[in-house]
Protein backbone atom coordinates (compact mmCIF):
# COMPACT_ATOMS: atom_id res chain seq x y z
CA UNK A 1 0.00 0.00 0.00
CA UNK A 2 1.23 3.52 -0.76
CA UNK A 3 0.88 5.51 2.43
CA UNK A 4 -0.03 9.15 2.15
CA UNK A 5 2.02 11.46 4.34
CA UNK A 6 0.75 11.64 7.89
CA UNK A 7 1.90 14.01 10.60
CA UNK A 8 2.60 13.05 14.17
CA UNK A 9 -0.35 14.33 16.17
CA UNK A 10 0.63 12.96 19.57
CA UNK A 11 4.34 12.71 20.45
CA UNK A 12 3.44 10.95 23.73
CA UNK A 13 1.21 8.32 22.13
CA UNK A 14 3.81 5.66 22.88
CA UNK A 15 3.49 6.39 26.59
CA UNK A 16 -0.26 6.02 26.36
CA UNK A 17 0.11 2.63 24.67
CA UNK A 18 2.82 1.55 27.13
CA UNK A 19 0.43 2.32 30.00
CA UNK A 20 -2.38 0.24 28.46
CA UNK A 21 -2.58 -3.48 29.31
CA UNK A 22 -0.02 -5.37 27.17
CA UNK A 23 1.90 -2.33 25.96
CA UNK A 24 4.55 -2.09 28.68
CA UNK A 25 7.59 -3.36 26.72
CA UNK A 26 6.95 -1.21 23.63
CA UNK A 27 10.01 1.02 24.16
CA UNK A 28 12.50 -1.84 24.02
CA UNK A 29 11.69 -2.74 20.38
CA UNK A 30 14.77 -2.67 18.13
CA UNK A 31 12.75 -2.85 14.88
CA UNK A 32 14.41 -6.13 13.89
CA UNK A 33 11.30 -7.28 11.96
CA UNK A 34 11.19 -10.77 13.51
CA UNK A 35 7.53 -10.18 14.43
CA UNK A 36 6.52 -9.30 10.89
CA UNK A 37 8.55 -12.18 9.47
CA UNK A 38 6.69 -14.68 11.63
CA UNK A 39 3.23 -13.16 11.07
CA UNK A 40 0.78 -15.33 9.06
CA UNK A 41 -1.48 -12.33 8.40
CA UNK A 42 1.34 -10.22 6.93
CA UNK A 43 2.14 -13.12 4.63
CA UNK A 44 -1.30 -12.60 3.04
CA UNK A 45 -1.85 -8.87 3.53
CA UNK A 46 1.20 -6.60 3.76
CA UNK A 47 -0.96 -3.77 5.17
CA UNK A 48 -0.81 -5.61 8.46
CA UNK A 49 2.78 -4.99 9.51
CA UNK A 50 3.47 -5.42 13.21
CA UNK A 51 6.91 -3.84 13.18
CA UNK A 52 5.60 -0.80 11.33
CA UNK A 53 2.73 -0.48 13.80
CA UNK A 54 5.27 -0.21 16.60
CA UNK A 55 7.25 2.36 14.60
CA UNK A 56 4.08 4.36 13.89
CA UNK A 57 3.13 4.33 17.57
CA UNK A 58 6.57 5.64 18.52
CA UNK A 59 6.42 8.32 15.82
CA UNK A 60 3.29 9.62 17.54
CA UNK A 61 0.90 8.87 14.67
CA UNK A 62 -2.03 8.48 17.04
CA UNK A 63 -5.00 9.04 14.75
CA UNK A 64 -3.31 7.18 11.88
CA UNK A 65 -2.88 4.06 14.03
CA UNK A 66 -6.15 4.12 15.96
CA UNK A 67 -8.28 4.68 12.86
CA UNK A 68 -6.47 1.98 10.86
CA UNK A 69 -8.86 -0.96 10.44
CA UNK A 70 -5.79 -3.18 10.00
CA UNK A 71 -5.24 -3.20 13.79
CA UNK A 72 -8.23 -5.58 13.88
CA UNK A 73 -6.71 -8.00 11.34
CA UNK A 74 -4.46 -9.60 13.99
CA UNK A 75 -5.29 -13.32 14.16
CA UNK A 76 -4.02 -13.52 17.78
CA UNK A 77 -1.72 -16.42 16.89
CA UNK A 78 1.02 -15.05 19.19
CA UNK A 79 3.81 -16.13 16.82
CA UNK A 80 5.34 -12.64 17.14
CA UNK A 81 5.17 -12.85 20.94
CA UNK A 82 6.89 -16.25 20.91
CA UNK A 83 9.66 -15.17 18.52
CA UNK A 84 10.48 -11.60 19.58
CA UNK A 85 14.14 -11.54 20.74
CA UNK A 86 13.53 -8.54 23.01
CA UNK A 87 10.35 -9.74 24.71
CA UNK A 88 8.41 -6.75 23.40
CA UNK A 89 5.29 -8.94 23.03
CA UNK A 90 4.31 -7.14 19.80
CA UNK A 91 0.90 -8.84 19.63
CA UNK A 92 0.13 -7.59 23.12
CA UNK A 93 1.20 -4.07 22.08
CA UNK A 94 -1.42 -4.22 19.34
CA UNK A 95 -3.89 -5.50 21.91
CA UNK A 96 -3.12 -2.38 23.96
CA UNK A 97 -3.82 -0.26 20.87
CA UNK A 98 -7.16 -2.00 20.33
CA UNK A 99 -7.96 -1.51 24.02
CA UNK A 100 -7.48 2.25 23.56
CA UNK A 101 -9.57 2.20 20.37
CA UNK A 102 -12.40 0.44 22.23
CA UNK A 103 -12.14 2.80 25.19
CA UNK A 104 -12.54 5.73 22.81
CA UNK A 105 -15.65 4.17 21.30
CA UNK A 106 -14.13 3.74 17.84
CA UNK A 107 -16.35 2.05 15.27
CA UNK A 108 -15.73 -0.44 12.47
CA UNK A 109 -16.20 -4.20 12.07
CA UNK A 110 -13.33 -5.18 14.38
CA UNK A 111 -14.38 -2.94 17.26
CA UNK A 112 -18.01 -3.97 16.77
CA UNK A 113 -17.22 -7.68 17.02
CA UNK A 114 -15.20 -7.25 20.21
CA UNK A 115 -17.98 -5.19 21.81
CA UNK A 116 -20.70 -7.60 20.75
CA UNK A 117 -18.67 -10.47 22.21
CA UNK A 118 -18.14 -8.72 25.56
CA UNK A 119 -21.84 -7.79 25.71
CA UNK A 120 -22.80 -11.40 25.14
CA UNK A 121 -20.63 -12.53 28.06
CA UNK A 122 -22.16 -9.83 30.22
CA UNK A 123 -25.70 -10.77 29.29
CA UNK A 124 -25.40 -14.55 29.36
CA UNK A 125 -22.20 -15.44 31.19
CA UNK A 126 -21.33 -17.36 28.06
CA UNK A 127 -21.30 -16.61 24.37
CA UNK A 128 -24.54 -16.69 22.49
CA UNK A 129 -22.81 -17.80 19.28
CA UNK A 130 -25.72 -17.23 16.90
CA UNK A 131 -26.38 -13.74 18.20
CA UNK A 132 -22.69 -12.77 18.31
CA UNK A 133 -22.24 -13.95 14.72
CA UNK A 134 -25.35 -12.15 13.53
CA UNK A 135 -24.58 -8.90 15.34
CA UNK A 136 -20.94 -8.93 14.18
CA UNK A 137 -21.67 -9.64 10.54
CA UNK A 138 -24.93 -7.75 10.17
CA UNK A 139 -27.65 -8.86 7.77
CA UNK A 140 -25.54 -8.13 4.72
CA UNK A 141 -22.58 -10.10 6.07
CA UNK A 142 -24.89 -12.97 6.92
CA UNK A 143 -26.32 -13.01 3.41
CA UNK A 144 -22.78 -13.10 2.04
CA UNK A 145 -22.36 -16.40 3.86
CA UNK A 146 -24.32 -17.97 1.00
CA UNK A 147 -25.44 -21.53 1.64
CA UNK A 148 -23.26 -22.05 4.74
CA UNK A 149 -25.91 -21.26 7.42
CA UNK A 150 -28.38 -23.59 5.66
CA UNK A 151 -25.82 -26.37 5.34
CA UNK A 152 -24.94 -25.97 9.03
CA UNK A 153 -28.63 -26.08 9.93
CA UNK A 154 -29.17 -29.27 7.95
CA UNK A 155 -26.27 -30.96 9.75
CA UNK A 156 -27.59 -29.91 13.14
CA UNK A 157 -24.38 -27.87 13.32
CA UNK A 158 -25.90 -24.40 13.62
CA UNK A 159 -25.53 -22.67 16.99
CA UNK A 160 -28.75 -22.56 19.01
CA UNK A 161 -31.01 -19.59 18.31
CA UNK A 162 -32.16 -19.51 21.91
CA UNK A 163 -29.71 -19.89 24.73
CA UNK A 164 -30.36 -19.38 28.39
CA UNK A 165 -27.95 -17.34 30.51
CA UNK A 166 -26.11 -19.26 33.22
CA UNK A 167 -28.12 -19.23 36.48
CA UNK A 168 -25.53 -17.12 38.27
CA UNK A 169 -25.27 -14.49 35.54
CA UNK A 170 -25.90 -11.82 38.19
CA UNK A 171 -22.42 -12.63 39.59
CA UNK A 172 -20.90 -12.08 36.17
CA UNK A 173 -22.66 -8.73 35.89
CA UNK A 174 -21.52 -7.79 39.39
CA UNK A 175 -17.90 -8.37 38.29
CA UNK A 176 -18.35 -6.28 35.12
CA UNK A 177 -19.75 -3.45 37.26
CA UNK A 178 -17.10 -3.84 39.93
CA UNK A 179 -14.34 -3.34 37.35
CA UNK A 180 -16.11 -0.34 35.81
CA UNK A 181 -16.50 1.26 39.22
CA UNK A 182 -12.93 0.59 40.37
CA UNK A 183 -10.51 3.49 39.86
CA UNK B 1 -9.07 -39.51 37.87
CA UNK B 2 -11.31 -36.49 38.44
CA UNK B 3 -11.27 -33.08 36.80
CA UNK B 4 -13.37 -29.97 36.91
CA UNK B 5 -14.62 -29.91 33.32
CA UNK B 6 -14.65 -26.63 31.38
CA UNK B 7 -15.96 -27.34 27.86
CA UNK B 8 -16.12 -23.62 26.96
CA UNK B 9 -18.83 -21.90 24.94
CA UNK B 10 -18.32 -23.43 21.49
CA UNK B 11 -18.21 -27.07 22.65
CA UNK B 12 -21.62 -26.44 24.21
CA UNK B 13 -23.05 -24.76 21.13
CA UNK B 14 -21.97 -25.18 17.49
CA UNK B 15 -19.41 -27.91 18.35
CA UNK B 16 -21.61 -29.94 20.72
CA UNK B 17 -20.13 -33.09 19.16
CA UNK B 18 -16.83 -32.26 20.90
CA UNK B 19 -18.51 -32.26 24.30
CA UNK B 20 -20.33 -35.52 23.51
CA UNK B 21 -17.16 -37.25 22.27
CA UNK B 22 -15.10 -36.04 25.24
CA UNK B 23 -17.69 -37.39 27.69
CA UNK B 24 -17.84 -40.74 25.86
CA UNK B 25 -14.04 -41.12 25.89
CA UNK B 26 -13.78 -40.01 29.52
CA UNK B 27 -16.42 -42.56 30.53
CA UNK B 28 -14.51 -45.31 28.73
CA UNK B 29 -11.31 -44.32 30.58
CA UNK B 30 -13.15 -43.95 33.91
CA UNK B 31 -12.25 -40.28 34.11
CA UNK B 32 -14.81 -38.41 36.17
CA UNK B 33 -15.76 -35.03 34.71
CA UNK B 34 -17.20 -32.71 37.34
CA UNK B 35 -19.41 -30.18 35.54
CA UNK B 36 -19.13 -26.46 36.23
CA UNK B 37 -22.54 -25.27 34.99
CA UNK B 38 -22.01 -21.79 36.43
CA UNK B 39 -18.60 -21.14 34.87
CA UNK B 40 -18.45 -18.14 32.52
CA UNK B 41 -16.71 -17.66 29.17
CA UNK B 42 -12.87 -17.53 29.22
CA UNK B 43 -13.00 -14.20 27.36
CA UNK B 44 -11.38 -15.63 24.22
CA UNK B 45 -9.11 -12.59 23.87
CA UNK B 46 -12.04 -10.27 23.13
CA UNK B 47 -12.94 -9.60 26.73
CA UNK B 48 -9.22 -9.43 27.62
CA UNK B 49 -9.03 -6.61 25.08
CA UNK B 50 -12.11 -4.64 26.08
CA UNK B 51 -11.88 -5.16 29.84
CA UNK B 52 -8.78 -7.09 30.97
CA UNK B 53 -9.67 -7.08 34.67
CA UNK B 54 -13.19 -8.39 34.04
CA UNK B 55 -11.71 -11.23 32.01
CA UNK B 56 -9.22 -12.00 34.77
CA UNK B 57 -11.94 -11.85 37.44
CA UNK B 58 -14.26 -14.19 35.47
CA UNK B 59 -11.42 -16.68 35.00
CA UNK B 60 -10.46 -16.41 38.70
CA UNK B 61 -14.11 -17.20 39.44
CA UNK B 62 -13.92 -20.34 37.26
CA UNK B 63 -10.64 -21.38 38.89
CA UNK B 64 -12.19 -20.88 42.33
CA UNK B 65 -14.91 -23.38 41.36
CA UNK B 66 -12.27 -25.99 40.52
CA UNK B 67 -10.44 -25.12 43.73
CA UNK B 68 -13.62 -25.69 45.76
CA UNK B 69 -13.63 -29.29 44.56
CA UNK B 70 -9.86 -29.66 45.05
CA UNK B 71 -9.57 -30.39 41.32
CA UNK B 72 -7.50 -29.44 38.31
CA UNK B 73 -9.36 -27.79 35.45
CA UNK B 74 -9.81 -29.68 32.17
CA UNK B 75 -10.32 -27.84 28.87
CA UNK B 76 -11.02 -29.12 25.35
CA UNK B 77 -10.32 -25.88 23.46
CA UNK B 78 -7.00 -24.24 22.53
CA UNK B 79 -8.35 -20.75 23.20
CA UNK B 80 -9.90 -21.68 26.58
CA UNK B 81 -6.60 -23.36 27.48
CA UNK B 82 -4.58 -20.24 26.59
CA UNK B 83 -6.71 -17.71 28.43
CA UNK B 84 -7.48 -19.84 31.50
CA UNK B 85 -3.89 -21.01 31.99
CA UNK B 86 -2.78 -17.41 31.34
CA UNK B 87 -5.14 -16.22 34.07
CA UNK B 88 -3.97 -18.98 36.42
CA UNK B 89 -0.37 -17.85 35.93
CA UNK B 90 -1.21 -14.17 36.46
CA UNK B 91 -3.09 -15.13 39.62
CA UNK B 92 -0.03 -16.88 41.07
CA UNK B 93 1.26 -13.35 41.74
CA UNK B 94 -0.02 -12.54 45.26
CA UNK B 95 -0.55 -8.83 44.47
CA UNK B 96 -2.65 -9.55 41.40
CA UNK B 97 -4.57 -12.26 43.25
CA UNK B 98 -5.38 -9.92 46.14
CA UNK B 99 -6.60 -7.25 43.75
CA UNK B 100 -8.83 -9.70 41.84
CA UNK B 101 -10.05 -11.30 45.07
CA UNK B 102 -11.16 -7.80 46.08
CA UNK B 103 -13.53 -7.91 43.10
CA UNK B 104 -14.51 -11.57 43.59
CA UNK B 105 -15.46 -10.85 47.21
CA UNK B 106 -18.59 -9.12 45.89
CA UNK B 107 -19.76 -12.51 44.63
CA UNK B 108 -18.79 -14.32 47.84
CA UNK B 109 -15.99 -16.22 46.08
CA UNK B 110 -12.24 -16.35 46.53
CA UNK B 111 -9.34 -17.90 44.65
CA UNK B 112 -6.20 -18.98 46.53
CA UNK B 113 -4.08 -20.07 43.55
CA UNK B 114 -2.61 -23.44 42.68
CA UNK B 115 -5.23 -24.84 40.28
CA UNK B 116 -3.64 -26.40 37.20
CA UNK B 117 -5.31 -25.97 33.81
CA UNK B 118 -4.87 -28.93 31.48
CA UNK B 119 -6.07 -29.62 27.97
CA UNK B 120 -7.59 -33.06 27.30
CA UNK B 121 -4.71 -33.91 24.92
CA UNK B 122 -2.23 -33.47 27.76
CA UNK B 123 -4.42 -35.48 30.14
CA UNK B 124 -4.62 -38.33 27.63
CA UNK B 125 -0.87 -38.45 27.06
CA UNK B 126 0.39 -37.72 30.57
CA UNK B 127 -2.26 -38.67 33.11
CA UNK B 128 -3.87 -41.58 31.26
CA UNK B 129 -0.73 -42.66 29.42
CA UNK B 130 0.08 -44.80 26.35
CA UNK B 131 -0.43 -48.20 28.02
CA UNK B 132 -3.97 -47.54 29.09
CA UNK B 133 -4.81 -45.89 25.76
CA UNK B 134 -3.46 -48.87 23.83
CA UNK B 135 -5.45 -51.25 26.03
CA UNK B 136 -8.67 -49.38 25.21
CA UNK B 137 -8.00 -49.11 21.46
CA UNK B 138 -10.32 -51.96 20.44
CA UNK B 139 -10.46 -50.70 16.89
CA UNK B 140 -6.94 -49.42 16.15
CA UNK B 141 -6.58 -46.89 13.37
CA UNK B 142 -4.99 -49.37 10.90
CA UNK B 143 -2.27 -47.05 9.62
CA UNK B 144 -4.85 -44.35 8.84
CA UNK B 145 -2.86 -41.30 7.65
CA UNK B 146 -3.81 -38.55 10.13
CA UNK B 147 -2.62 -34.95 9.85
CA UNK B 148 -2.35 -33.07 13.15
CA UNK B 149 -3.65 -29.51 13.26
CA UNK B 150 -2.58 -28.05 16.60
CA UNK B 151 -3.91 -24.50 16.50
CA UNK B 152 -1.85 -21.64 17.89
CA UNK B 153 -3.38 -21.19 21.30
CA UNK B 154 -2.71 -24.64 22.70
CA UNK B 155 0.98 -24.24 21.78
CA UNK B 156 1.24 -20.67 23.05
CA UNK B 157 -0.46 -21.33 26.38
CA UNK B 158 1.73 -20.77 29.44
CA UNK B 159 2.98 -24.13 30.63
CA UNK B 160 2.75 -25.63 27.13
CA UNK B 161 6.54 -25.73 26.94
CA UNK B 162 6.62 -28.09 29.89
CA UNK B 163 4.52 -30.46 27.82
CA UNK B 164 5.89 -29.91 24.35
CA UNK B 165 8.09 -27.86 22.04
CA UNK B 166 5.71 -25.25 20.58
CA UNK B 167 7.85 -25.00 17.42
CA UNK B 168 7.89 -28.76 16.88
CA UNK B 169 5.07 -30.34 18.85
CA UNK B 170 4.69 -34.11 18.96
CA UNK B 171 1.61 -34.71 21.11
CA UNK B 172 -1.03 -35.41 18.46
CA UNK B 173 1.43 -37.47 16.40
CA UNK B 174 2.26 -39.55 19.48
CA UNK B 175 -1.42 -40.05 20.17
CA UNK B 176 -2.07 -41.10 16.55
CA UNK B 177 0.75 -43.67 16.78
CA UNK B 178 -0.51 -45.02 20.10
CA UNK B 179 -3.94 -45.48 18.52
CA UNK B 180 -2.47 -47.34 15.55
CA UNK B 181 -2.60 -44.57 12.97
CA UNK B 182 0.14 -43.06 10.84
CA UNK B 183 0.97 -39.38 11.50
CA UNK B 184 1.40 -37.33 8.33
CA UNK B 185 4.28 -34.84 8.31
CA UNK B 186 3.42 -31.40 6.91
CA UNK B 187 4.49 -27.90 7.89
CA UNK B 188 1.05 -26.31 8.33
CA UNK B 189 0.29 -28.59 11.28
CA UNK B 190 1.40 -25.68 13.50
CA UNK B 191 -0.12 -22.96 11.30
CA UNK B 192 -2.85 -20.54 12.27
CA UNK B 193 -6.43 -21.46 11.21
CA UNK B 194 -7.50 -17.81 11.11
CA UNK B 195 -10.55 -18.24 13.37
CA UNK B 196 -9.97 -15.04 15.32
CA UNK B 197 -10.32 -12.92 12.16
CA UNK B 198 -13.20 -14.96 10.75
CA UNK B 199 -15.85 -12.34 11.49
CA UNK B 200 -13.73 -9.29 10.63
CA UNK B 201 -11.48 -10.58 7.82
CA UNK B 202 -13.04 -13.76 6.49
CA UNK B 203 -10.86 -13.51 3.37
CA UNK B 204 -7.71 -13.98 5.47
CA UNK B 205 -9.12 -16.85 7.53
CA UNK B 206 -10.24 -18.73 4.43
CA UNK B 207 -6.84 -18.39 2.75
CA UNK B 208 -5.07 -19.54 5.93
CA UNK B 209 -7.35 -22.57 6.16
CA UNK B 210 -6.95 -23.34 2.45
CA UNK B 211 -3.15 -23.41 2.73
CA UNK B 212 -3.24 -25.87 5.62
CA UNK B 213 -5.88 -28.12 4.07
CA UNK B 214 -4.11 -28.11 0.70
CA UNK B 215 -0.75 -29.08 2.13
CA UNK B 216 -2.22 -31.81 4.35
CA UNK B 217 -4.01 -33.31 1.37
CA UNK B 218 -0.89 -33.08 -0.78
CA UNK B 219 1.08 -34.94 1.88
CA UNK B 220 -1.45 -37.77 1.88
CA UNK B 221 -3.58 -37.11 4.98
CA UNK B 222 -7.02 -38.79 4.85
CA UNK B 223 -8.22 -36.90 7.89
CA UNK B 224 -7.12 -34.09 10.19
CA UNK B 225 -7.27 -34.15 13.98
CA UNK B 226 -7.46 -30.94 15.99
CA UNK B 227 -7.54 -30.22 19.73
CA UNK B 228 -9.45 -26.96 19.20
CA UNK B 229 -13.13 -26.46 18.26
CA UNK B 230 -12.36 -23.05 16.77
CA UNK B 231 -9.85 -24.57 14.34
CA UNK B 232 -12.50 -27.21 13.69
CA UNK B 233 -15.09 -24.60 12.71
CA UNK B 234 -12.78 -23.01 10.16
CA UNK B 235 -11.35 -26.26 8.77
CA UNK B 236 -14.66 -28.15 8.63
CA UNK B 237 -17.59 -25.72 8.40
CA UNK B 238 -15.74 -23.18 6.23
CA UNK B 239 -13.84 -25.77 4.19
CA UNK B 240 -15.98 -25.41 1.07
CA UNK B 241 -15.62 -21.62 1.15
CA UNK B 242 -11.88 -21.98 1.74
CA UNK B 243 -11.62 -24.34 -1.21
CA UNK B 244 -13.28 -21.73 -3.41
CA UNK B 245 -10.52 -19.19 -2.64
CA UNK B 246 -7.86 -21.51 -4.01
CA UNK B 247 -9.98 -23.30 -6.63
CA UNK B 248 -9.21 -26.69 -5.07
CA UNK B 249 -11.35 -29.48 -3.66
CA UNK B 250 -10.22 -30.82 -0.32
CA UNK B 251 -12.88 -33.27 0.89
CA UNK B 252 -10.83 -33.44 4.06
CA UNK B 253 -12.71 -34.73 7.10
CA UNK B 254 -11.66 -33.01 10.31
CA UNK B 255 -11.96 -34.79 13.65
CA UNK B 256 -11.76 -33.40 17.15
CA UNK B 257 -8.99 -35.23 19.04
CA UNK B 258 -11.68 -36.69 21.34
CA UNK B 259 -13.49 -38.15 18.30
CA UNK B 260 -10.31 -39.71 16.92
CA UNK B 261 -9.71 -41.41 20.28
CA UNK B 262 -13.37 -42.45 20.43
CA UNK B 263 -13.18 -44.07 16.99
CA UNK B 264 -10.08 -46.05 17.99
CA UNK B 265 -11.88 -47.10 21.18
CA UNK B 266 -14.68 -48.49 19.01
CA UNK B 267 -17.28 -46.04 20.32
CA UNK B 268 -20.36 -45.70 18.08
CA UNK B 269 -19.72 -42.87 15.54
CA UNK B 270 -23.21 -41.49 16.18
CA UNK B 271 -22.37 -41.07 19.86
CA UNK B 272 -19.22 -39.23 18.82
CA UNK B 273 -21.34 -36.77 16.85
CA UNK B 274 -19.65 -37.55 13.52
CA UNK B 275 -22.88 -36.69 11.70
CA UNK B 276 -22.64 -33.08 12.78
CA UNK B 277 -19.68 -32.34 10.49
CA UNK B 278 -20.06 -30.41 7.25
CA UNK B 279 -17.37 -32.45 5.53
CA UNK B 280 -18.45 -36.08 5.66
CA UNK B 281 -16.41 -38.35 7.93
CA UNK B 282 -17.96 -41.43 6.30
CA UNK B 283 -14.91 -42.27 4.12
CA UNK B 284 -12.75 -42.48 7.26
CA UNK B 285 -15.25 -44.62 9.16
CA UNK B 286 -15.63 -46.89 6.14
CA UNK B 287 -11.86 -47.17 5.81
CA UNK B 288 -11.65 -48.34 9.41
CA UNK B 289 -14.64 -50.67 9.12
CA UNK B 290 -13.38 -52.30 5.95
CA UNK B 291 -10.18 -53.05 7.77
CA UNK B 292 -8.06 -51.85 4.94
CA UNK B 293 -6.53 -48.51 4.31
CA UNK B 294 -6.02 -47.40 0.76
CA UNK B 295 -2.40 -46.30 0.87
CA UNK B 296 -1.66 -43.09 -0.99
Amino acid sequence: MVRTAVRPDSPTFWKEVAAAPGGAALATCIQCNTCTSSCPVEALDTDFNVRQFIARIRLGLREDVLSDEAIWACARCYACVAHCPKDVRPGDVLEAVRHIALREGRSGPGARHTRVFADSVRRNGRIHEARVTFASLGLRGLLRQGSLPVRMLLRGKAPALRRHPIKSVAEVQTLFRAVEESP
Amino acid sequence: MRYAYFPGCVALDSCRELDAATRAVAQELEIELVDLPEAACCGAGNLQESSPDTALALNARTLSMAQAGGLDLLTVCGTCQLYLSGAARQLEDPGTRDRINGLLARTGRRYDGGVRVKHFLQVLLQDVGPRKLTAHARRPLLDLPVGAFYGCHLLRAPGATAFEDPEDPKGIERLVEILGGRPVAYSHRTACCGFHVLTTREDLALRMAAEGLGEAKGQGAHVLATPCPLCHLVLDAYQRKAARTSGERFDMPVLHVSQLVGLAFGIDPVRLGLKRHLVSVKPVVRELEDGEVVKA
